[in-house]
């Protein structure tokens, strides 16, 4: 074609082409600009930005002074402004007089700074060349360093000389003392008004000001530097797991949540912005205040005042109103002068600014409102001082969810309840996000993500009683005692890493009935340790002497029916296995099967106990046979006969009759309450003679409820009294029965476990046992066959049942198999039932929790959890799950009343009362097929744990297997109707549901990076080690451990620091003790938080009088168990701990429950009404002393290692408690943990103390340490002119010993020269040694003479000597305590012979000084030594009251080592009677061995 | 139930002007008296120590009859007001200072003396012991407790003993059957039985008022336990109880 000038394409065309696409470009421009300003985060931040100006007006608000004191804030910005004028004013005179003085002194001031710099510099420069030995360079640089330092001392000397001119100038206009004023104006001022200052110039840059910030913000504009934008956390060490990649996890949570950091973004506080300002009082005056400061602070409107002022004192005075014009001038005077005010520089907004304004409610939703609050726990999290501050954690490692996402759909938020679902669907469009893997966790689940980094769950209660974590530490606490872990593996390690909490069985036999090979074996892995649980279960080796095979059957098929509260779950009786839901030819295997159990374990248990039997026997003969010494052999090898005592019945029962009060008695005493409960205990009784036997209202559920234990027990069912025998044996020594009880040996004796067990096996109680139809032999074999057919053809599984195995094919069976419990030939009733039963119990996995015989080395039957907490959706069988739901519940909306959470909704009452099961929709709904989640699975699996598989088709074996386990423990409240009640209880059971599910959402097995997991220090860790014994055995049941916590408001402190308890802070302290302030129980550790006090406190003792025991309403009563330190108008004051107080009810924000103690207070409670002469009135102290004692403080009071010899072989201590430290079945390194416990608890807890663990030291027993104190104390006896009245006491003692020792010499040189004489020649030489050598000695005694004795008095003895005396001292410690051989004048304190490796040196100082501060009750010792006045006890031990408390400290700490030394009875007891005999007997007659 | 007879005299004279106070004060009195048939005697004290110095025939007492009158001695009585915070307006201004002399309590021979001891807040209690032998003083109150131990001879000033709501209860651990109460009020009104049971409160100021009466066996004497019995005080009247009946508890 041939070339033409004509376009190629059509200009008209292309500009009309060009022209729309420029439209469409500009429209789609603007569009995406539209579509940008209008971003979700976005709007947020708009609206947050109006949020923030108007909180930070109600902070100007809040830090503004009081109306009242307005006139002193105003006086002391006057002042200030005064000061700061003057000031001006002087130096300005100086300079006026003086010239360029300062400058000048300012310009050489500058000199010399520069010279230094230049001399420093090339001091380095040379310091460098001479690193490298550069001669060259160091010369070179040294010149210039000489000339720099001369030049810097001709500066120096000119400055210093200007200095002082000025010095002496600004003396003369008194400028130092101006100076001096201003900094005290400015503190006065800043006290006042610095929050006020801060805030009120914060305010003013939040407001949205001016044309620049609007502009930016506009749409398009904002595009390029918008005042909004995303705020996030990256985190390159805490990254997202991909499956197959780590990300790196990046936060931007808080460019939504914008008030999460900020202090006070409370919800009632953003509530507030949406009331109209201008109708609240408060405010409204409160800003009349603001105004009025801000309108002292401009000068045009102070000039307005005084014109206004001006006109009405003259008018005032044209009128004759002399006093009001007075009163007019002297406001005038108050007025700031305007040409000052320049001076205070303070550069505030106007008034206008600072006015609050009301945000819309429609702008402020309570989504919003959500949305901006900030953190609820600033104290743990997202604050940078607290444990998980949100520059290191971040957001999405607790809350899942999507971090990166800045839309609500998209960062994956989850719902709470249904409720919350509907609101969300309607406010933003809320679905589920399906892209999404770890959605955010609602908020009732939102514990589980602690288990991520604190695997001991223990851990999550902080001071031992906070407990942070409730619901997570619920569920741990239920998974633990219901032995989850025994079918479904809860491991926590991977590839030995540890990645959530360890909750395996521990081997079988257990590691302390190991060998010590063994044991190393079994210990010798780190990547692979043993587990530590116990099977939760009692053991069932010795079930035939306990009960009998009616009540087993009827226990099996429903244990609830039995024990309402029991821990056992049911495997009958439920949706898959009822007889009605079962095809007819399973219909009959249930009972059955129950039948072929009972026979199996019963029949296992004879066979043991005969072995246990012949094992003893076989032990106890003298001369044993080959193959007698062979059998003893092997029944030695099995850990469970080893272990055993003899069967109880080969027990001789005590003959002494038993009388139902007194075994009522023991029963309430002995601390069987402390785990027990007795339906019988409930009410009160009188004994034969009409003396009260109280109530104890127990609710511990630690053991089993005692109420139905005679229906439970004996040979022969219905015929309690044939267990007799097994009862009292079981209560002298369980462990004999079952070696891993938790039951302990309470140390009764025969005579008193014969009172128990008959007033148990007495008490009557209905029950209606679950009938079992018997086992017919046809059912029997159909089952046999079922099994059989597992293993072999058809032909053989239906032929074995009937005729049995022949010789042949028994051989060939497997040793462990269970077919050989059919035998050889055809099996009896009995063999098919051993065989059925076994097979039975192996299928449901009993001895997960029991320990059966020939079940020993059982897998667990169960799905492990380890991971299951992010187990994918689709590898969960849902099956039958949502049409079970909808045939056996009624599904309603909210399970808790909105109102009170505490209370169950009405719906929920209401399904209840329609005799339904009611269900909770928002679990209800994770069953539908559509949005199917593994919440909703576990929730329906925990509920009803056999419903999946609910009308299939499946053989009786292939049947889940799960069983329905109960989760709470309610208890019927006096009042409550049935119906209230049975609404209450499923609610209960419900949250004890959602506790479990936490914990096992919460198993995630994540390998978080090791800098995140919560690693304890060595104190720490000891802690919550110690915790896991301690409730292993219920030590809390008895003891009070931990003193509770409460956060209160402060009080009116002028109020507060009248009440008697408050110890003014004086040291030397004037009062009835001395004040250890070292010491937390006499000086407290300061507040962390200004606005609030922490205390310890533990509930208080009861009061003499019953009536007294409920606090007044609107108090609560505290009893300090800490003391509490706190200041009121510059002085410190303490509150000791043992004080009371009665504070109001509401200055308390929260209060945590003391850890242990309940059974303390029931058994006070008890004594006191028992027995009121011994226990009530005055002496309610007592009650308590007869209760187990307070472990409070254990750590500084005892020593370690007595602690541990204690704990594994506990003996009596304390004359006055009615019942014993019982022995537990606890190994060395439990108790181990238990003393590291207590020790790392003071040293925490009470940092002045400096405890150390696990060693303590104690000097007292040193020689040194002794003679040391022996020298002080003769000088005091001199200085006191005592000196020579003992020394003339103790002569006749010295001249008594003196003879003594002298007629021992004699004689013994008397029998030296006889036998010398008497001696044949050969041994002459020795026997002529020994006359010299006894001769030498009578020399040496006659020579040193008493002097001697005098000597060793002075140098060793006087100290210890006068200790002793005082201690002895019949008024003092021999009142109660043993000391020595003197007995007291009542047994009521324990042995003192026995403190010194009992207690710590330490503790006993202060314990002397004053025990009631250890204590939560009136101790039963008194203070004994005064702090003020003249000291006593002057003629036993010369000292002060401290030097005495000293003394005694010391006799008590060295008295193994002194017990001996004769001087100690040299002189009476005072106090006590006669003088003992000249010649008294020996200290003690078992001393105690070092 | 206890059975108690209350005579209220109606007040006919009151002074209409002329009074120096406004407010005006009346009298309270009565008479505490048995309400058994059989009078009990007193309780013979277990002495399990000490003996040399306390002797073995040591009576309890706790329970003071006397045998002509019925009257009861020892009983506690007390006003508090009807916010029962322990403190009453309008002092009598011959009232309002508190007495500077000591309150004492002695322990001569294992008892104390006086069993029972009423003072005001803030003046001093002198606890003495002029016995050979050591006593510990426990002094247990709701709020308030102190334990010294007393040497022979030797005594102890308490001067910070705050009023509480009801006496505290006295007692000596080392010897277990020494017993007593103290009682200690924000205000004056406070009374302990005469040996014939009288008692008398006077200047009281006038108004609705709370009374408490107290025995260390009987507990509560007055109606109404410890929310108190309601009275009403008539400005220059006395109020006379009459004889209010006392039993043992049960």
């Amino acid at each position: 074609m041939a070339a033409t000038d004509a376009f190629y394409r059509n200009q008209k065309t292309l500009n009309i082409i060009f022209a729309v696409s420029s439209i469409v470009m500009l429209v789609s421009i603007v569009a995406m600009f539209m579509e940008d300003y209008n971003r979700e985060w976005k709007a947020e931040q708009r609206i947050f930005r109006d949020v923030e100006e108007e909180m930070t007006k109600r902070a100007v608000l809040a830090a503004a002074p009081s109306e009242e004191s307005l006139g002193d804030v105003i006086r002391a910005e006057r002042t200030l402004a005064e000061a700061k004028k003057s000031l001006a004013e002087a130096r300005q005179a100086l300079e006026k007089k003086y010239g360029d003085l300062l400058s000048r002194k300012l310009k050489k001031e500058n000199q010399k700074a520069t010279i230094k710099a230049d001399l420093d510099s090339i001091t380095s420069f040379y310091n460098q060349a001479a690193e490298k030995h550069d001669s060259a360079a160091m010369e070179k640089h040294k010149r210039e360093v000489d000339r720099l330092r001369a030049k810097f001392d001709e500066v120096t000397i000119e400055f210093e000389d200007l200095q002082r001119e000025y010095d002496s100038a600004a003396k003369e206009h008194q400028i130092p003392e101006k100076e001096e004023e201003v900094k005290k104006a400015e503190r006065a001022h800043k006290q006042m008004l610095s929050d006020f200052d801060r805030f009120a110039k914060l305010a003013s840059q939040k407001k949205w000001r001016g044309w620049r910030e609007g502009l930016l913000n506009l749409p398009f504009i904002d595009a390029f530097a918008s005042p909004t934008r995303i705020q996030q956390y990256t985190f390159d060490e805490l990254p997202i797991d991909y499956s197959f990649k780590y990300v790196t996890r990046f936060d931007r949570c808080t460019t939504c949540h914008l008030g999460l950091e900020k202090l006070g973004y409370d919800k009632a506080a953003l509530r507030q912005l949406r009331e109209d300002p201008g109708q609240n009082k408060q405010i409204a005056s409160g800003f009349k205040v603001v105004e009025q400061i801000l309108k002292y602070r401009d000068p045009e409107s102070i000039e307005k005042i005084r014109k206004d002022l001006e006109r009405k004192k003259q008018k005032a005075q044209s009128e004759g109103k002399n006093e009001e014009a007075a009163e007019l001038d002297k406001r005038l005077s108050d007025l700031p002068d305007p040409g000052s005010l320049s001076f205070l520089n303070l550069n505030l907004p106007e008034a206008d600014i600072l006015r609050p304004r009301q945000i819309s409610p429609d702008v402020l939703t309570d989504s919003r409102v959500t949305q901006f609050c900030s953190h609820p726990r600033q104290d743990l999290f997202v604050d940078g001082n607290s444990p998980h501050p949100a520059e290191k954690f971040g957001c999405t490692i607790c809350h899942s969810g999507q971090g990166s996402a800045t839309r609500f759909y998209e960062a994956s938020h989850t719902p709470n309840d249904a409720a919350a679902v509907k609101r969300w669907q309607h406010d933003f469009q809320w679905k589920s996000n399906h892209y999404w893997d770890y959605a955010m966790l609602p908020s009732r689940f939102t514990e589980s993500a602690c288990l991520k980094c604190h695997h001991q769950v223990t851990d999550l209660i902080r001071d031992g009683v906070r407990n942070e974590a409730p619901k997570l530490v619920q569920g741990y606490n239920l998974v633990r005692d219901l032995g989850c872990f025994g079918c479904h593996e809860i491991a926590g390690l991977k590839s030995g890493r540890k990645v959530g909490p360890d909750l395996r069985l521990e081997p079988d036999p257990p590691l302390d009935a190991m060998s010590p090979t063994d044991r190393i074996k079994a210990t010798g892995d780190p990547l692979n340790p043993p587990g530590t649980m116990r099977k939760v279960g009692p053991n069932l080796y010795r079930l035939a002497e306990k009960t009998n095979a009616e009540w087993v059957r009827a226990w099996i098929k429903s244990p609830r029916g039995f024990r309402p509260d029991t821990r056992m779950p049911h495997f009958y009786m439920q949706p898959n296995n009822s007889p009605e839901n079962l095809p007819e030819e399973q219909r009959k295997f249930p009972d059955t099967e129950i039948h072929a159990a009972t026979h199996y374990l019963m029949e296992k248990s004879r066979q043991h106990l005969a072995e246990v039997d012949s094992y003893h026997t076989l032990k106890a003969k003298a001369n044993p046979s080959k193959e007698e010494q062979q059998k003893l052999a092997s029944l030695e090898a099995k850990y469970e006969v080893r272990t055993a005592a003899p069967s109880a019945s080969k027990l001789t029962l005590p003959e002494a009759a038993t009388a139902p009060d007194r075994g009522r008695a023991l029963f309430s005493e002995k601390g069987c309450l402390a785990c027990h409960q007795h339906d019988a205990m409930r009410t009160e009784v009188r004994t034969a003679d009409n003396k009260p036997l109280p109530a104890i209202a127990a609710e511990s559920n630690f053991g089993p409820d005692l109420s139905r234990l005679a229906l439970k027990l004996g040979a022969e069912f219905g015929k309690p009294e044939t267990a007799k025998k097994w009862l009292v044996s079981w209560l002298l020594n369980p462990s004999a029965h079952n070696p891993r009880t938790l039951m302990p040996n309470v140390q009764l004796t025969a005579a008193e476990a014969n009172e128990i067990a008959s007033w148990l096996l007495a008490q009557k109680a209905e029950w209606t046992p679950e009938p079992v139809a018997p086992a017919e032999a046809e059912t029997l074999k159909s089952m046999a066959q079922m099994y059989l057919e597992k293993l072999m053809p058809r032909k053989d599984a239906k032929r074995i049942p009937a005729s049995g195995f022949t010789a042949e094919e028994f051989e060939k069976l497997a040793p462990e198999a269970d077919e050989r419990e059919l035998g050889i030939g055809a099996p009896d009733d009995s063999r098919l039932k051993m065989y059925v039963g076994k097979k039975g119990i192996a299928n449901l996995g009993c001895y997960a929790c029991h320990s059966i015989p020939g079940m020993q080395a059982a897998k667990p039957i169960g799905v492990a959890l380890n991971e299951w907490g992010k187990k994918d959706v689709e590898r969960i069988a849902f099956e039958d799950a949502e049409s079970f739901l909808k045939s056996h519940f009624a599904v309603v909306e909210l399970r808790d009343n909105p109102k009170d959470k505490s209370k169950p909704h009405e719906e929920w009452a209401r399904a209840i009362k329609a005799g339904k099961k009611p269900y909770e929709q928002y679990f209800a709904d994770m069953l539908d097929h559509h949005h199917r989640a593994r919440e909703g699975f576990l929730h329906l699996k925990l509920t009803e744990p056999r419903s999946y598989d609910y009308n299939r088709i499946r053989t009786w074996d292939e049947r889940l297997r799960m069983p329905q386990f109960k989760f709470a423990r309610s208890k019927k409240m006096k009042d409550e109707s049935d119906e209230a009640f049975a609404a209450r209880e499923a609610k209960e059971e419900a949250e004890g549901r959602e506790a479990v599910m936490t914990f096992i959402l919460g198993l995630v097995a994540e390998s978080i990076p090791a800098k995140y997991v919560y690693n304890p220090s060595a104190d720490k860790a000891a802690e919550v080690r110690g915790r896991q014994v301690l409730d292993k055995y219920n030590c809390a049941g008895c003891h009070t451990i931990r003193p509770g916590s409460i956060e209160m408001k402060l009080p009116n402190l002028k109020e507060f620091d009248n009440d008697p308890n408050i110890r003014k802070q004086e040291v030397p302290y004037t009062g009835d003790e001395f004040i250890l302030n070292e010491h937390i129980a006499w000086s407290g550790l300061s507040q962390k938080k200004p606005d609030r006090w922490s205390l310890s406190v533990v509930n208080p003792p009861l009061q003499p009088n019953p009536e007294d025991d409920e606090p007044v309403a609107g108090k609560a009563n505290i009893w300090f168990m800490e003391a509490l330190q706190f200041r009121n108008e510059g002085k410190t004051r303490n509150v000791p701990a043992g004080s009371r107080m009665e504070i109001d009810q509401n200055l308390i924000l929260k209060s945590y429950p003391q850890y242990g103690g309940t059974f303390m207070e029931l058994l006070a409670k008890y004594l006191r009404r028992k027995d009121r002469e011994n226990y009530g009135d005055s002496k309610i102290n007592y009650a308590y002393a007869a209760a187990p004692p307070t472990l409070v403080g254990e750590g500084e009071k005892v020593q370690p290692d007595w602690l541990y010899q204690f704990l594994l072989n506990p003996y009596p201590i304390r004359p006055l408690t009615v019942l014993r430290m019982p022995k537990f079945n606890m190994s060395p390194d439990e108790a181990m943990a238990i003393v590291n416990y207590f020790n790392a608890v003071d040293k925490v807890r009470n940092p002045g103390i400096g405890l150390t663990y696990p060693y303590v030291g104690v000097p007292q027993r040193d020689e040194t340490y002794i003679a040391a104190k022996t020298t002080e104390y003769i000088n005091r006896l001199k200085a006191a002119g005592k000196y020579e009245a003992r020394k003339k006491e103790l002569e006749p003692f010295w001249n008594r010993q003196y003879q003594e020792k002298l007629k021992e010499a004699e004689d013994r040189a008397k029998k030296a020269a006889e036998s010398l004489d008497k001696a044949p020649e050969t041994e002459k030489a020795a026997a002529q040694q020994a006359k010299a050598t006894a001769d030498k000695l009578l020399a040496d005694l006659k020579a040193a003479g008493v002097k001697e004795m005098e000597r060793n008095w002075e140098e060793r003895e006087a100290y210890m000597a006068d200790a002793s005396r005082l201690v002895v001292h019949g008024n003092l410690c021999l009142t109660c305590h043993q000391v020595g051989s003197e007995p007291p004048k009542e047994f009521k304190g324990p042995n003192l012979n026995n403190a010194w490796q009992r207690m710590r040196p330490d503790w006993t100082y202060r314990w002397v000084v004053n025990p009631n501060r250890f204590l939560h009750y009136v101790s039963v010792m008194p203070i004994n030594f005064k702090a003020t006045g003249a000291p006593e006890n002057q003629d036993a031990f010369v000292g002060s009251s401290d030097q005495q408390i000293a003394a005694v400290r010391d006799f008590l700490m060295a008295y193994p080592v002194i017990k001996d030394w004769p001087v100690l009875r040299a002189r009476p007891v005072l106090g006590m009677g006669p003088p003992p005999p000249a010649t008294p007997a020996p200290a003690d007659k078992k001393p105690p061995k070092d | 139930m206890r059975s108690r007879l209350f005579a209220y005299a109606v007040l006919t004279s009151l002074i209409v002007g002329g009074s120096l106070f406004a407010q005006g004060f009346g009298t309270i009195k009565g008479q505490i008296v048995w309400g058994e048939d059989k009078v009990p005697s007193p309780r013979m004290l277990k002495i399990d120590k000490d003996q040399d110095h306390c002797g073995n025939g040591l009576a309890s007492d706790e329970l003071i009859i006397d045998p002509k009158t019925k009257g009861v001695k020892n009983v506690i009585i007390w006003l508090d007001s009807l916010k029962m915070d322990g403190v009453i307006a309008n002092i009598h201004p011959g009232l309002a200072a508190v007495p500077k002399d000591k309150v004492e309590i002695d322990q001569p021979q294992c008892l104390f003396v006086p069993r029972i001891t009423l003072l005001r807040e803030g003046q001093t209690l002198l606890v003495k012991n002029s016995s050979p032998k050591a006593h510990n003083s426990k002094i247990l109150g709701k709020n308030t407790t102190k334990n010294p131990l007393i040497p022979p001879k030797g005594e102890i000033e308490i001067t910070d003993l705050k009023a509480e709501a009801r006496p505290y209860m006295l007692g000596c651990d080392i010897h277990g059957w020494m017993a007593g109460r103290i009682g200690v009020f924000k205000h004056p009104y406070f009374a302990l039985s005469k040996a014939d049971g009288t008692f008398e409160i006077k200047n009281v100021p006038a108004g609705d008022l709370l009374l408490y009466m107290q025995h260390e066996v009987s507990g509560w004497v007055h109606k109404g336990g410890k929310n108190g019995q309601k009275i009403t005080i008539k400005a220059g009247g006395t109020l006379d109880l009459g004889k209010i009946m006392m039993k043992n508890a049960d």
